[in-house]
């Protein structure tokens, strides 16, 4: 029994193991790795960069719309605060909602997803037919009738968010993990008595991983900008928290003879989402090459 | 000998993936008569699909490439030919029987139309010296239309179904359908890749026969890839036995069905055929496998899984034994010449 | 053939019911009671309570939803709160531009996304086809609503090339429409080029060049019409997309169309407007999904040959 544990974990590894090789030779996915892991740099150390309310939030009429010098390597926003400061706050708020909210959904959507494909029947058909209403509805009218009945606010946005995104995860872990469901090594793990649970945890989960780590990663990119595009649009998180959103909206006033105000966050917010993107693509062609063709 | 058709001189095949380098044919040389018929025989990724594409200069572009030899056709190399003199030859000169019917008919186009098609790309009058035995004219609609609903009739489809789509067609009628399109034109050699393995046994007879009717019918020299020893023995003249990207064995059907001297590849293969006269139990197969082509491997391809395999089989690569037609390519034999 | 439309008909009456019937839901649980928002916080509860009665808030809220839809299918999407006139005025006088939005950026995206992907399909692992490719992540990463603010700020504050904002002409469009396409013909386009890739390694196309088939014939007659079939139905999303993507793009430009609309609405808490607004469109986008749908099976003579009552 132990040599085909070990057997398992050894073929387990060496597929991702694999796939990592293969992904490391894909430029554009290890350029988006690398452009995501400075974000995240520049997010854990936000508060030892720049204090949070002495620098990214206090406002200084003395100093507004300076040009970028020593002290504001960016420049200063029109009420005289420090660009660079709001920017890497920004990430911070952007990509710990952004990780949090893909977790969340992750976790109902696989949830559901796995009752869906090991139960299967009627909980099967139920879970289904809901989940075809929620996704003929095009996303952003679902979130606009969620952010209108839940009010403005960091939470409710969130919850719309998660709302939108679990109906996409639950269909494809249900289909890759039903895509091995019928296997006989499945039949043979209920034959030999292992419990609902086991098998669900380590057959079915396992086998969903990819896919879901594939969607999962280009849904970061879209649940990021949809953050910032509500915000933009006042219906989100608010001036004057530094979310890139709500930034690029204030900026819009002074967009004409200060661009840069406009510029940097849009650049910030384009340069994580594609990132995220072709880290995304890079996992698909990495785990499946045949795409790749 | 002045009627050989086709006559492959030393050709090499590689294709490149990923700077990975899989030598699918290395070095085979294979000659075929006039209105004879060349079987080719192997197991699956022997190389013997890749030998019929690179007939026809349709190796899978940016991967496939020709390292080396020369393909006579006519005492014409085909591989020296330019794109469009080999587009005229394909379809129309030589012309080529897929597998898989289910997925060598495009779904969208009616079947009637898919026959007619290959008359309308050879609808002109050309000037390629390898057709100059035909004399041809230009046909109007009326006779392509004529022409399809022969065809139909000869492969044993009503022509009233020629508006159907492949989908309303069974996997035999499909196949009927694709030999309609690689006979219309009266091609004068006709390459089968293994025409019947992907349909149920009982129709795979009545293909066989088809094919040989219209075969004597029509004058048409052919080359049938199989892996089945079965079809060789009732339709081949000479033939060729393929493992690892070479031909370990050739000769005239008489050469491999009979004599005492074979490739011990080639005597696994006659053996692991079920024999209803002795009372065996199961099936007497070859072991092992076939090494994978990326491996680059000194002397014979086949000594790991060779049961006469002995020393020097493992580090030399063997000569060719010839007697007569008969050619093989073994260490038993080589030493005797 | 119309034995299918019907079917596709019939089938859609569920998802129209379910859809609506969602958006309802959600609007309908929003917290505050929308009586006491309508006569003010002054108002004693016993008017409150009549009004509830009369506006049916106490009843079921199944039954309440389908009072709703049978009053929306005649046109009476309630009054707005803010104003206190028919929701469906306000959509009447406002669907044109948002459906001219969509439908200018659909085209403009087919228009750049089908010929890119073909191209970068048979160019496959070429130069160009790696530019296209990373050119569409781009595309495909930007946020439209900065995207409207770059283009706003090049081509009307410097250039000025065309209006900034506001309706009249059709230099008004070209900007929303060039933004909302970016994302779309992107997709697209990657859509185009994998269908394209997969369809080009079919073994029908190794059998058309067998047949000596030009090489144009090959791909205009074999393979994009495969790929085109699977092509269609992604327009149909593309449109649904573009259509609820109108929302940021007609804010920033200062379009009068549903998106602004529905955006002043959910700012005021006028939950009948809302309702209204979006109801309507996901009703729109349902109905061009099923259009796609007919032209598919009008094309695929699989489907059409199950409905035309074959000679078989």
């Amino acid at each position: 029994m132990s040599d085909l544990n070990s057997l398992s974990l050894y073929k387990k590894e060496s597929l991702w193991i694999k796939a990592w090789k293969r992904m490391k030779k894909n430029k554009p996915a290890i350029v988006g790795l690398v452009i995501i892991l400075i974000f995240v740099f520049f997010a854990l150390f936000a508060n030892v960069i720049a204090d949070y309310n002495e620098v990214a939030l206090k406002q200084d009429y003395t100093q507004k719309l300076l040009p970028p010098n020593s002290n504001n390597i960016l420049g200063t926003d029109a009420l005289g605060r420090d660009i660079f400061a709001r920017i890497i706050h920004g990430a911070r708020l952007s990509l710990t909602l952004g990780f949090v909210i893909v977790g969340i959904a992750l976790f109902f959507g696989v949830s559901l997803g796995g009752i869906s494909a090991f139960y299967g029947g009627m909980i099967d058909l139920v879970i289904m037919r809901l989940l075809d209403v929620f996704m003929a509805i095009p996303p952003m009218l679902l979130m606009l009738s969620l952010v209108a009945a839940l009010g403005p606010g960091l939470d409710k946005l969130m919850i719309a968010l998660i709302v939108v995104i679990v109906p996409g995860y639950t269909r494809i872990s249900r289909a890759s993990m039903l895509a091995v469901s019928g296997n006989e090594y499945i039949e043979a793990a209920k034959a030999c008595g292992c419990s609902n649970l086991k098998i669900i945890f380590k057959h079915l989960f396992p086998n969903a991983l990819g896919p879901i780590l594939v969607v999962a990663t280009l849904s970061l990119a879209s649940t990021i900008v949809m953050i910032s595009g509500f915000s933009f649009l006042g219906i989100g998180i608010s001036a004057p928290t530094p979310e890139w959103g709500a930034m690029l909206s204030e900026a819009r006033a002074n967009m004409r003879y200060n661009p840069y105000l406009m510029i940097i966050p849009g650049t910030a917010l384009l340069l994580v989402s594609v990132s995220f993107n072709l880290i995304g693509d890079g996992i698909r062609d990495a785990l499946d090459p045949r795409v790749k063709g | 000998m002045n009627d050989v058709l086709l006559d492959i001189q030393d050709l090499e095949v590689t294709y490149e993936v990923n700077n990975e380098v899989i030598r699918a044919v290395n070095r085979i040389n294979i000659q075929l008569h006039k209105k004879e018929t060349l079987g080719i025989v192997g197991e699956a990724g022997a190389g013997k699909t890749t030998t019929a594409l690179s007939i026809l200069g349709l190796l899978p572009k940016k991967i496939g490439f020709v390292k080396n030899g020369k393909i006579l056709f006519k005492g014409q190399n085909l591989l020296d030919l330019e794109h469009e003199l080999i587009r005229q030859i394909r379809g129309e000169v030589i012309s080529m029987i897929f597998q898989d019917p289910m997925t060598s008919l495009n779904p969208v186009i009616p079947i009637g139309k898919q026959i007619a098609e290959v008359l309308e790309f050879h609808n002109s009058v050309y000037q390629n010296s390898l057709m100059s035995e035909k004399n041809k004219q230009k046909k109007t609609k009326a006779e392509i239309e004529r022409l399809v609903e022969d065809i139909l009739q000869m492969v044993g489809i009503s022509p009233s179904r020629k508006h159907d789509y492949p989908h309303q067609l069974s996997g035999g009628m499909k196949q009927r359908v694709v030999i309609a399109i690689a006979l219309i034109c009266n091609p004068e050699l006709l390459i089968a890749d293994e025409p019947t393995s992907a349909l149920d046994v009982t129709i795979q007879a009545q293909i066989l026969s088809i094919m040989e009717d219209l075969k004597d019918k029509l004058d048409t020299s052919m080359i049938m890839i199989t892996h089945d020893l079965g079809i060789v023995a009732e339709t081949c003249d000479t033939v060729g036995i393929m493992y690892a990207g070479q031909i370990v064995e050739f000769g005239t059907i008489k050469d491999i069905f009979t004599g005492d001297r074979h490739h011990p590849y080639t005597v696994g293969l006659i053996n692991s055929l079920p024999d209803i006269d002795s009372n065996q139990d199961r099936l007497k197969a070859i072991p092992g496998l076939m090494l994978s082509p990326t491996q680059i491997t000194e002397g014979c391809k086949f000594h790991n899984r060779c049961p006469k395999c002995f020393d020097k089989c493992s580090t030399i690569e063997p000569n060719e034994y010839v007697k007569g037609s008969h050619r093989i390519k073994c260490h038993l034999f080589s030493c005797t010449d | 053939m119309h034995k299918y439309v019907i079917r596709r008909v019939l089938l859609l009456i569920p998802i129209i019911l379910g859809v609506t019937f969602i958006v309802y839901f959600i609007l309908a649980l929003t917290p505050g009671d929308p009586a006491r928002f309508i006569l003010g916080s002054n108002a004693t509860d016993a008017s409150v309570e009549a009004l509830r009665e009369q506006l049916g808030l106490n009843k079921p809220i199944i039954l309440r939803y389908f009072t709703y839809l049978a009053k929306a299918l005649r046109g009476d999407f309630g009054l707005s709160y803010s104003d206190s006139r028919p929701v469906f005025d306000s959509i009447l006088v406002r669907w044109p531009v948002t459906v001219k939005l969509a439908l200018f950026s659909t085209f403009l995206s087919m228009v750049i996304g089908i010929p890119a992907g073909i191209i970068s399909a048979l160019k496959h692992r070429s130069r160009i086809d790696v530019s296209f490719t990373l050119v569409s992540m781009i595309m495909l990463g930007m946020p439209s609503f900065w995207l409207a603010l770059v283009l706003m700020l090049v081509f009307s504050l410097s250039l000025r090339w065309f209006p900034s904002s506001g309706i009249g002409g059709w230099q008004h469009f070209i900007l929303p429409v060039a933004t909302m396409s970016i994302g779309t013909s992107a997709s697209l386009m990657r859509l185009v080029r994998s269908t394209m890739l997969d369809t080009i390694k079919q073994d029908y196309i190794i059998t058309a060049r067998a047949k000596g088939a030009p090489e144009r014939v090959v791909i205009l007659r074999h393979a994009l019409k495969n790929a085109l079939m699977i092509i269609i139905t992604q327009i149909g999303l593309t449109f649904t997309a573009l259509l609820a993507g109108a929302v940021l793009i007609e804010q920033v430009y200062g379009l009068p169309g549903l998106g602004t609309l529905t955006l002043i609405a959910i700012r005021s808490k006028d939950i009948p407007m809302v309702m209204g607004t979006t109801i309507f469109m996901a009703i729109i986008s349902t109905l061009m999904i099923l259009l796609l749908d007919i032209i598919y099976a009008w094309i695929d003579p699989r489907i059409k040959a199950k409905y035309v009552g074959g000679s078989h």
